[in-house]
């Protein structure tokens, strides 16, 4: 890369490697990846004034008179 | 997300629809890294059971169809809607009735995997990769490069559907 240091350009690959590494996780484990990028967005957004609600937070769903499961 | 797909589960064994898949960007996470969404994009193809409604629903039956699913998570209790979303266990999700021929087949030929241990479906790559084609927004744009570089695309099986689809220009357009 042109005017970029060896060290720097060694920091970009290693950068990409770890993204290379992050998508050979099992799903599960990247879902909750997906989950803790959504509470740092969601910090952000809402500073923006933008109305975000990651998932899985307790109370978030309120299951009303449920027909069937536990 | 376990619990969701259980009721995503339920829903198909139930007759509310046929066949379901996971899209978007949580299917797009299944093949890359881990991508930012805050809903769950779920495919379906309508029941054959359901009044007026086909296995695979008009172009223009998408409201009818959504208000269906809706009714049917509001009778187990899930009443709780985020915009176009219903949330599930805590997760938002949106259904998108197959609404062309592309969508259709991506379904169709959608994989099975296992979410710990629970079942569910995630559309192919491949597929993921004509969709984000159609649709065209700048975020499918830059979902199409990811999945170019992480996902293990099978170029001859990607090549077929873009053909068959008509993509093969907006392909060349958006990656060379």
């Amino acid at each position: 890369m042109d005017g970029v240091s060896a060290e720097v350009t060694r920091i970009f690959a290693a950068k990409e490697q770890r993204r290379q590494d992050l998508a050979r996780l099992p799903f599960p484990e990247k879902v909750r990846a997906v989950m803790q990028l959504q509470e740092m967005a969601a910090t952000i957004l809402r500073a923006r004034g933008k109305a975000v609600q990651p998932w899985g937070i307790a109370g978030h769903d309120e299951k009303v008179g449920a027909a069937s499961p536990p | 997300m376990k619990r969701t797909l259980q009721v995503l589960n339920e829903l198909e064994r139930d007759g509310v629809f046929t066949r379901y898949a996971i899209g978007g960007a949580m299917g797009a996470t299944f093949y890359t890294e881990p991508l930012l969404t805050f809903d769950l994009d779920v495919f379906v193809v309508g029941s054959p059971n359901c009044s007026g409604a086909v296995s695979a629903p008009s172009y223009n039956e998408s409201a009818v169809t959504d208000r269906r699913y809706k009714d049917a998570l509001r009778g187990r209790g899930y009443l709780k809607e985020e915009g176009e979303c219903v949330l599930i266990e805590g997760v938002p999700v949106q259904f998108l009735p197959a609404y062309n021929p592309l969508v259709e087949e991506a379904l169709r030929e959608a994989q099975e995997i296992m979410y710990e241990d629970v079942p569910a479906r995630v559309l192919r790559s491949e597929h993921l990769v004509a969709i984000c084609l159609q649709t065209g927004r700048n975020k499918d744009r830059e979902r199409v490069r990811i999945l170019r570089e992480q996902a293990k695309l099978d170029q001859n099986f990607l090549a077929d559907v873009l053909r068959r689809h008509q993509l093969e220009d907006k392909w060349k357009l958006w990656t060379e």
